[in-house]
């Protein structure tokens, strides 16, 4: 009789399959129930909604930054650079102590703007660097060993860069000075946005389609899209891969690097050598949800995510009746990460790199 | 490098300026970093020369070393057998010019801190530190000189040991390495000659509380010149006597190594005592770990991520049914009766967390068990369910193991407990890989779509390699718990995952001795190097890389991993690629 | 007795291209039977069909009456269907004799606890499967035996590989054998040789065949009959002197004579 219920559907039918529906259903049911509690219980108003978008979006921004670098990597290496969490705070760390000395100096009261891009330089400078150094020590001359073997010395090289510069710089916390033009917020339409998110996204946003152009119009993107599509070939066809590859890393780096001061701007607190480690989850989350190796995907994914950490413990889990929701925030990332990779690996913009490629 | 055989002076210069270079980097990242400082306060040789300046000195003199190696290295680049010795001279002047480098490096990062004050960023450049690179001299003029004296005198002494007679070369080097090794575990050779049994004068004479004595470091130096001299006619006679052997002799041999190997492990806490047996237990519990992981990734190829997570579960649920404390769950089973409730539904879990995951391939399947991991640290450590599973507060009073009446305490008895799982897990690994589930989990690990159409049923085979990974995971969480008498979920952390790859991947993948090796090397080294502990993961990740572009097969391989991961093996009559592998079934355009 | 290999109406759609459009075919015990076409017609995707490795839309594919559609690929090679691939897949660490040996996986049945445990049975199992591996080698002679069944696999020789994933096929103790390109990459001589194969696992070993192929001497040495198809259907059938002249079967290799066409291109 199995046999025969089998041959009506068609396709293959398993258990397995069976308890994944189950899970698929699940999961939407949880979500629609959660919201809905929430929404009608009316705990929450318009303004917290939009405050939450806000936070979710700047939030998403820094993550969307982060994100490029992963997508930017595996497409070209199919390798998943572990430690780019750790490029992420390498520029974050060390721009921190020249915002440090710009605000005790004062510079940064009298010109806030230029300071900030003073921090901008140094971080991204400074995530280049170990992007560039990491590509070339760790990962070269591994381009050709199986897959587990680059994933390892990805891992080994996120400890070693975490332990590193608590070695340089100790662990504690720091924060980011204050930067005053950026307090207060902003009323549209009715509602206060804080100035700080809206810098976030802009900036992030003006950084985004900075790359576009540079991946669709010039020279080198084109390489890097050649590249990404095929190594060999592209090598072929005359191009230096090796100069593609660290240009790669190094634009994964600077943009993480800005990521880093934006983090610094948005959430002062919690400078530390071990910040990386949770963000660079999130932002692999991020880059897995947009479709690895899509750059549009990164982005997109990046803004998912924020969104969705912003509002899904208010949303879902308190309307679910789970307590203690915001505790819970950082499992959403990860439980979304966990549903993408096993329901959708193409994530949304839906590259199929998964499977072809791997 | 140039491939001409004669280089011009200059580029032998050159030469010499880049491998400088390259210790002047790792000075300056050993004194950033800390470690410098951080091993000042343990001496080498007691009162004659702490760890600290050893270092440095080391590293004057590698460089020196390193100098001439490149040097070599560069004049045969074809690695033929005849080599072009390199005149002394020559030898010599690189390395001094290597080590003028590194000394100045110290000199420049003195005269800086004396103008700028780098430890309000840089937390290692103390002034404890200036003392140290500057060998007591502190900012004088003499502070800077010394410095780069001793190290352009050093490194061009040891550019021309290089070229030295080959019986002096090693002596010396082989000397340094022992000496240094001897003095870092020197704590633990002390605790253990101090054991009643020994003479009460032999853990005073050649080790103190900080390091080695004098004494000491001569007897090792005279041992490493003995074993040089002595040693290849050793050697000789015992490889004749083994030859000459018959067969059952040779059996025989083998077995009475097997059994002082058995002897040593049954009567080990006896011999080194209570804390390195506490070592020893840690080392045991990734043991166990080990074991099941290998059969997980080792085994199946299934990159597991999250196993952390199968611990947890086992130390969390031998908690919950054995504890005492009131307000958790507490059935108050003894150890053993809990066990098979445990192993169950440890086991259970890894089949919730094989099915699904079943569809995904390498890197996504090592994310989301990371995932999973992390998802089971947050929800032992949620509010939510600490009802059940105590939170951030853990779980406390849980019992001791007993056996009978006898209560089972203390790490040296304990340890038995510890090598009986051990030998189980190593049991059950070491039958299953020879046997037809063995081969059909190397085939999936091959080629997964190959081996759905050889008749293998995947997904029996992966659900059976998560469940048994499970299991013998639930074995080391619940002597785990027994054994803390209290479990938090800070204890089940992301870095108890990635210790246990660590550990497969250094000792060897797939390879069963190589656990060993491995939780040997990555839990047991540490836990005896006391300094090292804040610099543990340092040297982890350091190593990582180093094994993963070196020696990607591991400490002891085993036999098939090593032939996948070295390519050098070739085909009778062409290249056979991996990637030929890889092909999925022909996309629809083919056909 | 129902034929040993069925399929009917069988239907795959990719998205908006269908692959195989109502396809039927009937081999009865002991054929050899080719499957041609140009590239693109659909020839492997019914390949991958029959494994399980595509779910067909629609139709039926039955091994000695069992129905196929809906089994998984392992279940189907327990059915006895096995098959070899385009570009010899092997398992290339493990040893020749392991390679062997895990066609028998299907055949035998020791699990966890036999292993551990070395049970009797599982000794006995171990010994068989072991046994009917090396006997399966001795059918391609000295060139897969002796020494060599301890090489790991990337060690050999391509026509050796061709050999050693036949021998892994023929393990499976399948009653039909699929064969993709078995004469890709391979000189005159091997070729040869590998057209002899062919009918010597009908007639030694009575093994039924059906074979995807290019190289038309092959097809031509050893076929009972042959296939054609063009855009996944089926556009003739029968012995192979027909098949050639087919009108159609020439056409989808070469193209259309246009109308006006001069002789030399």
């Amino acid at each position: 009789m199995a046999t025969r219920i089998r041959q009506r559907l068609g396709s293959r039918f398993s258990w397995v399959n069976l308890l994944l529906w189950a899970l698929r259903i699940g999961v939407v049911v949880l979500i629609i129930v959660g919201s809905v509690n929430t929404l009608t219980s009316e705990k929450y108003t318009a303004a917290n909604w939009v405050s939450l978008f806000f936070s979710g979006l700047a939030q998403g921004s820094i993550y969307a930054l982060i994100a490029l670098g992963y997508t930017m990597v595996y497409g070209i290496l199919l390798m998943i650079n572990f430690a780019h969490g750790e490029i992420f705070m390498a520029g974050a760390l060390t721009a921190y102590f020249v915002a440090d000395a710009t605000a005790r100096s004062g510079f940064l009261d009298s010109n806030p703007w230029a300071s900030i891009a003073i921090w901008l330089l140094v971080s991204m400078s400074v995530a280049t660097l170990v992007a560039v150094l990491l590509e070339r020590i760790a990962y070269r001359p591994l381009r050709n060993a199986p897959r587990l073997v680059p994933l390892i010395t990805a891992i080994g090289a996120s400890l070693f860069l975490q332990y590193t510069f608590r070695g340089l710089f100790g662990s504690n916390f720091r924060s980011y000075p204050e930067v005053a033009v950026l307090q207060g917020s902003v009323t549209i339409l009715g509602f206060n946005i804080p100035i700080d998110q809206i810098f976030v996204i802009l900036a992030a946003i003006i950084m985004m389609l900075g790359l576009n152009i540079f991946v669709e119009r010039t020279k080198t993107g084109k390489s890097m899209r050649a590249v990404s599509e095929d190594k060999e070939i592209a090598g072929l066809m005359g191009i230096n891969v090796n100069r593609v590859i660290v240009t790669t890393f190094a634009i994964g780096g600077m943009l993480a690097g800005a990521a880093g001061v934006f983090r610094g701007l948005y959430i002062p607190q919690g400078i530390s050598p071990f910040m990386g480690f949770l963000p660079g989850l999130k932002a692999f989350t991020a880059a897995v949800l947009g479709g690895i190796g899509s750059i549009p995907g990164a982005m997109v994914g990046g803004l998912v995510l924020g969104l969705f950490e912003s509002f899904g413990p208010n949303l879902i889990l308190e309307g679910l009746g789970i307590e203690g929701a915001n505790q819970l925030r950082d499992v959403i990332a990860i439980v979304l990460l966990v549903l993408v990779l096993i329901f959708r690996p193409q994530g949304i913009m839906g590259e199929k790199l998964s499977e072809e490629k791997a | 490098m140039i491939h001409v055989r004669d280089l011009s002076r200059t580029s032998k210069v050159q030469l010499a300026l880049k491998m400088g270079l390259f210790g002047v980097i790792l000075m300056q990242y050993l004194i950033f970093v800390g470690i410098i400082e951080t091993f000042e306060n343990r001496d080498l040789i007691r009162d004659v020369i702490s760890i600290g300046t050893w270092m440095t000195l080391l590293i004057f003199a590698g460089t020196g070393y390193l100098a001439v190696w490149a040097l070599e290295r560069a004049s045969n680049p074809s690695h033929e057998e005849v080599k072009i010795p390199i005149r002394r001279s020559w030898a010599v002047g690189s390395g001094a010019i290597a080590g003028v480098l590194v000394g100045a490096s110290i000199a420049l990062l003195v005269i800086v801190n004396s103008f700028i004050e780098l430890r309000n960023v840089f937390v290692s450049i103390s002034p404890e530190l200036i003392e140290i690179v500057t060998f007591g001299r502190g900012e004088t003029l003499a502070g800077l000189l010394i410095p780069i004296a001793l190290a352009t005198i050093l490194a061009a002494l040891t550019g021309s040991l290089y070229v030295a007679r080959e019986d002096v070369r090693r002596t010396v080097v082989l000397s340094v390495v022992w000496v240094t090794l001897a003095a870092l575990i020197s704590d633990l050779i002390r605790v253990s000659l101090s054991r009643p049994g020994f003479p009460v004068f032999l853990s005073r004479t050649f080790t103190s509380s900080n390091g080695l004595t004098v004494l000491g470091t001569v007897t090792v130096v005279v041992l490493v010149i003995a074993w040089g001299i002595f040693g290849p006619r050793i050697q000789s006679r015992r490889a004749e006597r083994i030859a000459a052997r018959s067969e059952k002799g040779q059996r025989n041999a083998k077995y009475r190594q097997w059994g002082l190997v058995i002897l040593l492990l049954l009567t080990l806490p006896a011999i080194v005592g209570v804390f390195p047996s506490e070592v020893l237990n840690n080392i045991g519990l990734y043991i166990i770990m080990g074991f099941g992981l290998n059969i997980v990734v080792g085994m199946a190829g299934l990159l597991d991520l999250g196993y952390v997570a199968f611990f947890a579960v086992g130390a969390y649920s031998m908690a919950v049914l054995t504890t005492a404390q009131p307000d958790i769950g507490g059935l108050g089973l003894s150890f053993w009766a809990a066990l098979p409730f445990v192993i169950i539904i440890t086991g259970f879990a890894g089949l919730l967390v094989g099915v699904p995951v079943l569809r995904m391939r390498g890197d996504y399947l090592a994310i989301v068990t990371l995932g999973f991991g992390e998802i089971a640290r947050f929800l032992a450590l949620s509010d939510w369910l600490s009802p059940f599973i105590g939170g951030a507060q853990g779980i406390i009073h849980i019992p001791n193991i007993s056996v009978g009446p006898v209560v089972l305490r203390g790490p040296q008895v304990l340890y038995y407990l510890f090598v009986l799982a051990g030998a189980v897990a190593l049991f059950i690994s070491w039958r299953i890989q020879d046997s037809r589930t063995g081969r059909a989990w190397m085939a999936m690990r091959e080629d997964e779509h190959v081996a759905d159409s050889m008749g293998v049923n995947t997904v029996y085979y992966k659900l059976l390699a998560f469940g048994m990974g499970a299991m013998i995971a639930s074995l080391s969480g619940a002597l785990f718990a027994a054994k803390l008498g209290s479990i938090y979920p800070h204890s089940f952390s992301v870095l108890v995952s990635i210790t246990a790859l660590s550990l497969l991947i250094v000792g060897g993948i797939g390879s069963l001795p190589g656990v060993i090796a491995g939780a040997i090397v990555l839990v047991g080294l540490p836990e005896l190097l006391r300094e090292f502990g804040e610099y543990r993961l340092l040297i982890y990740g350091a190593l990582l890389v180093t094994m993963m572009i070196l020696r990607p097969e591991g400490i002891i391989p085993s036999v098939e991993r090593a032939r996948e991961l070295r390519d050098d093996d070739r085909a009778q009559d062409q290249v056979f690629s991996l990637d030929d592998q890889a092909a999925a079934p022909s996309n629809p355009s083919g056909d | 007795m129902p034929p040993i290999f069925e399929c009917e109406a069988l239907v795959k759609n990719f998205g908006g291209l269908t692959a195989v459009n109502n396809f039927n075919l009937r081999i009865e015990q002991g054929e050899i039977v080719s499957l041609i076409g140009p590239n693109g017609a659909g020839k492997t995707t019914i390949f991958n069909l029959v494994t399980g490795f595509y779910p067909a839309d629609s139709g039926s594919i039955r091994s000695n009456g069992h129905e196929l559609v809906g089994l998984s690929p392992y279940q189907i090679t327990q059915h006895g269907v096995a098959r070899t691939f385009q570009n010899v897949r092997l398992f290339p660490n493990m040893t020749v004799l392991e390679n062997v040996m895990v066609g028998q996986h299907s055949r035998s049945k020791s699990g966890v606890i036999g292993a551990i445990f070395r049970l009797p049975s599982f000794k006995a199992e171990e010994e068989a499967v072991r046994e009917k591996a090396k006997k399966q080698l001795a059918f391609f002679g000295t060139r897969l035996s002796g020494y060599r069944l301890d090489e790991p696999a990337y060690r050999l020789s391509y026509a050796n590989r061709r050999r050693l994933e036949i021998a892994r096929a023929m393990a499976t103790e399948a009653s039909l054998l699929l064969m993709d390109e078995p004469s890709a990459g391979m000189n005159p001589k091997e070729t040869e040789e590998i057209t002899e194969l062919i009918g010597q696992l009908r007639d030694e070993r009575g093994f039924t065949i059906l074979f995807i192929e290019h190289d038309m001497r092959v097809v031509k040495g050893v076929s009972d009959r042959v296939v054609a198809m063009d855009f996944g259907t089926k556009i003739a059938e029968g012995l192979y002197e027909t098949v050639a002249q087919d009108e159609s079967v020439v056409e989808a290799y070469l193209g259309r004579k246009s109308e006006d066409d001069t002789d030399g291109r």
